[in-house]
């Protein structure tokens, strides 16, 4: 009964994130064409370093996994991210955070559902069909496809996606103290690209590195996901994964109250 | 042009004032850019500890090429960063109309009205990378070279200015062109990489249509003594001085297209 009193009071906050988004729709695609033209460099990268190099298998990835992997894991990342800091720290920047924290809703909740507003529009419109040629790829080059790796790594990428935003949220949460986060979020933004390894897959990283990684929560959001679904993590390896995935979500959202009971006391709201 | 000069001058001291009063952003936003560029440095680091060579050129030739092309950018990032805005709501809010009524140059305002100190993270960075990459290739820089680095540098970002004035003029007919030149802007990542990496039909329209390979690629080779005179420098000049001309041309008849929104 109060489940469904929530959902009904925060799913508002999604469907008009949904609807903001869906009528803009033809920029939304050319923001989307524009991040793959990055696609398309790192594609014609690899080729050439495959080209290059005297081994076809590196770091266990062979060239057409390679391309899974970029593929995958720019899905993965796409249908994850959501921009929640911009909205928090425009709510502050004009002041009109004020009158939303005097409503009786949860400030958190609403950034969230905003969130998955995003993450829903993303869905339906980009991530299920390239998802479907990706798959359709795959089993191209390898002739198999293993349904317990697709399922496994929906229920990975719901965690992945529940961790990104709560970690978005909580940096927002950063904008009550800091003024101007533009820069703030440039910085965060390159440190979890190449950390979350859409940049390059974990494993090209030095021994010692890659465990600072694993200890960090950004390869929980889209590592993790796309590397089970090429079946590179299994048994007990993915039960570990996953778990770690669990432990990080609940560590994020710990944190993220403990910063909205410091920061709430210490906002400063500018005009309004 | 000595008014032009002042006035600049003028509009960087108001800027230089705020800065100050932000200056922690300051420091955020370079070490954010600066940041980006590290974390492209290591990728590039990463994949050739698996390779000797990426077809034929070594890792401080990428880096040269790399660090070459970012130059340009973070000069124009410094310089015409409102373009951006101009793409965005200006026009669709009407706010175009006050560089229509100062007695100066519309572009000369947009451009002066904001001065972008993030490009210096990637300015800087780049300039670190050249010679750090100069000095492991033995490159000898001899005075006339530097001149043409000189050049070469201005004329690669004009390049790049020219590039993002003409899809930002867009916005005069479509009133917003964000997504437009955000798409635009990210093909000047293929000019960080050497161009036979990609198939003909990239690098035709990365040299003829939207010319970004002359930005890095083109005159880094020239630099790096793999390339000549002419493709290096001498067309790299020509591209620039050709690409302002057509970019200013659809800037001034947006200008003539625009009509103020109502209110």
């Amino acid at each position: 009964m109060k489940k469904s009193m929530k959902l009904k009071t925060y799913l508002p906050f999604a469907i008009n994130v949904f609807q903001r988004k869906l009528s803009y729709r033809a920029d939304a695609v050319i923001f989307i064409l524009g991040e793959a033209v990055m696609l398309a460099v790192t594609y014609y990268l690899w080729k050439a370093v495959y080209g290059s190099s005297q081994n076809s298998i590196m770091n266990g990835f062979s060239l057409n996994e390679m391309i899974i992997y970029i593929l995958i894991s720019f899905i993965t990342s796409l249908v994850i991210s959501a921009d929640i800091v911009t909205d928090m720290y425009r709510e502050v920047k004009d002041g009109s955070i004020a009158i939303n924290l005097i409503r009786p809703i949860s400030y958190e909740k609403r950034m969230i559902f905003q969130g998955l507003g995003n993450v829903m529009y993303n869905f339906i419109f980009i991530f299920i069909s390239s998802f479907v040629v990706i798959t359709i790829l795959y089993y191209k080059y390898s002739e198999s496809l293993n349904l317990f790796n697709i399922i496994f790594y929906f229920v990975s990428t719901i965690l992945g996606l529940l961790i990104n935003l709560y970690y978005r949220y909580a940096f927002g949460l950063l904008s009550f103290k800091i003024t101007n986060m533009w820069g703030l979020s440039q910085m965060m933004g390159a440190v979890s690209e190449l950390l979350s390894g859409t940049l390059i897959p974990i494993v090209f990283f030095p021994k010692t590195i890659q465990w600072i990684f694993n200890i960090l929560p950004f390869s929980s959001m889209i590592y993790t996901p796309s590397m089970i679904y090429l079946g590179k993590l299994t048994g007990a390896e993915l039960v570990k994964a996953i778990g770690i995935q669990v432990i990080w979500l609940m560590i994020i959202i710990v944190i993220a109250r403990v910063m909205w009971n410091t920061l709430i006391k210490k906002l400063t709201i500018l005009g309004g | 042009m000595k008014r032009y000069l002042i006035l600049y001058n003028k509009f960087l001291q108001q800027y230089i004032k705020s800065l100050i009063e932000y200056r922690a952003d300051f420091i955020l936003g370079l070490i954010g850019f600066a940041l980006v560029q590290g974390t492209n440095v290591i990728f590039i680091k990463l994949i050739f500890s698996t390779i000797p060579n990426l077809s034929g050129w070594s890792f401080y030739e990428i880096l040269f090429i790399y660090g070459f092309s970012q130059i340009p950018r973070g000069i124009d990032h410094i310089f015409t960063d409102n373009l951006w805005m101009i793409s965005g709501n200006i026009i669709v809010n009407g706010n175009f109309d006050r560089y229509l009524i100062r007695p100066l140059n519309p572009l000369f305002q947009v451009l002066a009205e904001r001065f972008q100190p993030d490009g210096f993270g990637e300015l800087i960075t780049g300039i670190i990378l050249v010679i750090i990459s100069s000095k492991n290739l033995n490159i000898a820089f001899t005075f006339s070279k530097i001149l043409l680095l000189i050049l070469a540098i201005i004329c690669a970002s004009l390049i790049y200015t020219a590039i993002k004035l003409a899809v930002a003029s867009i916005a005069f007919w479509l009133k917003f062109a964000q997504s437009y030149l955000f798409m635009t802007y990210q093909l000047s990542n293929f000019a960080r990489y050497p161009m036979g990496i990609y198939p003909n039909a990239i690098r035709s329209i990365l040299t003829f249509i939207i010319p970004f390979a002359f930005t890095g690629y083109y005159p880094g080779v020239y630099f790096l003594e793999k390339g000549n005179l002419f493709s290096g420098i001498i067309l790299t000049f020509l591209v620039a001085i050709i690409g302002m001309c057509i970019a200013y041309m659809i800037w001034l008849k947006g200008i003539r297209q625009y009509e103020s929104s109502g209110s």
